[in-house]
């Protein structure tokens, strides 16, 4: 039988190792899709349907070949947190998403840090000129992170074709030469 | 890094059972989406919900090193149908799956994909037993499950999918597949 390899980026930033969630990642996103916490985006999610969703997140990668990355402190290999790109069905652009994970790392600029790196990352390795973040009007952390990457509330963009996310609000990244 | 997905491709006499590729999508979508031929597997209502579970199925793959393959029939090299082994979080355990898409049906192809996939299980993963949960009224599933020997053993509740009948497949020994003297399956690459 023959393995079929995806080959991943590892990103670095200055306190963090960016690498793709895989399995190794399950225990712990699932964990996350569990908790209160992401009320914004769509949970808690039932342990079922968290590792439907997580199982996704990998077979997005194989699909797309690009997808969300682990974030781990650097010289570890524990996810704390999620960012990367993501163009699941449904959505009519690609879309730059975050979520930290443990609420103990929360507030220390993680998901900034990673989401400036893999923007560039995205901006040079596809030739993209554009992303977006959607996020649920009510995520005040999350609107204040966009807005500290330099996104632009974009009320023209086309929402994802998606059950209950006509509220859903759509930040606009600064284009490649800005960043 | 790399994300590593071993899947193999395995051969009948009308079919090829090989790992889930995009182009797979279409079809696969079409039988979700249509309740009249998906509601005994889980009807998904709009496309976005059977990509996802189109990519669940091949982080299914990572996770677990089995999941459903595409079958494709061998004359054409259309997809024809899914078949493998299922165990994502709240099943009772393994089982053993099969669809057939639309316009295939009638050749045999479920009999033939699932009996396969079977010996793969149990031959290559080392598996020892495995099920198929049927939603009850499935009675073509049932048939096809007798049909492959397996019997009703329980009744019980899905997670995803609510009442659902397990049936039990005969064993690797039942069914005189590669085990050794100590009644161990033999594994081979």
């Amino acid at each position: 039988m023959t393995p079929r390899l995806i080959d991943t980026p590892v990103l670095e930033t200055e306190q963090l190792t960016l690498r793709a969630i895989g399995p190794q990642d399950i225990e712990t996103g699932v964990r996350y899709l569990m908790d209160p916490r992401t009320v914004h985006m769509g949970g808690p999610y039932t342990a079922a349907d968290a590792w439907d969703h997580s199982a996704g997140l990998i077979g997005h990668w194989s699909i797309r070949g690009f997808g969300l990355f682990a974030l781990c402190l650097k010289g570890s290999d524990v996810a704390i947190g999620d960012v990367g790109l993501l163009r699941p069905g449904g959505y009519p652009e690609n879309e730059l998403g975050w979520g930290i994970w443990d609420p103990a790392h929360e507030g220390k600029g993680y998901a900034f840090e990673a989401a400036k790196v893999i923007r560039r990352y995205a901006y040079a390795t596809f030739g993209w000129t554009t992303l977006v973040s959607y996020i649920d009007p009510e995520n005040t952390r999350s609107i204040a992170l966009a807005k500290r990457l330099g996104c632009t509330l974009d009320k023209d963009a086309a929402l994802p074709d998606l059950p209950d996310w006509e509220n859903t609000l759509v930040y606009r990244h600064p284009k490649p030469e800005h960043v | 890094m790399t994300l590593q997905l071993t899947i193999p491709q395995l051969e009948t006499e009308h079919l090829i059972l090989r790992g889930p590729e995009p182009a797979d999508f279409e079809p696969l979508c079409a039988f979700l989406m249509d309740p009249a031929r998906s509601w005994g597997f889980g009807t998904e209502e709009d496309r976005p919900k059977a990509w996802r579970w189109f990519a669940t199925n091949i982080g299914h793959w990572a996770l677990h090193g089995y999941g459903y393959f595409t079958m494709e029939w061998k004359d054409t090299g259309q997809p024809c149908g899914i078949t493998g082994i299922w165990d994502p979080e709240g099943w009772p355990e393994p089982e053993i799956g099969w669809v057939v898409f639309d316009g295939f049906e009638g050749r045999g192809i479920a009999f033939e994909g699932a009996t396969r996939a079977r010996r793969w299980a149990y031959e290559d993963l080392g598996f020892t037993t495995l099920t198929s949960n049927i939603v009850p009224g499935n009675d073509r599933s049932v048939a096809l499950a007798k049909r492959l020997g397996a019997w009703f053993e329980r009744e019980y509740d899905n997670v995803q999918m609510g009442a659902e009948q397990l049936f039990r497949h005969p064993s690797p020994a039942d069914l005189g597949l590669n085990a050794d003297s100590d009644g161990s399956p033999e594994a081979y690459a």
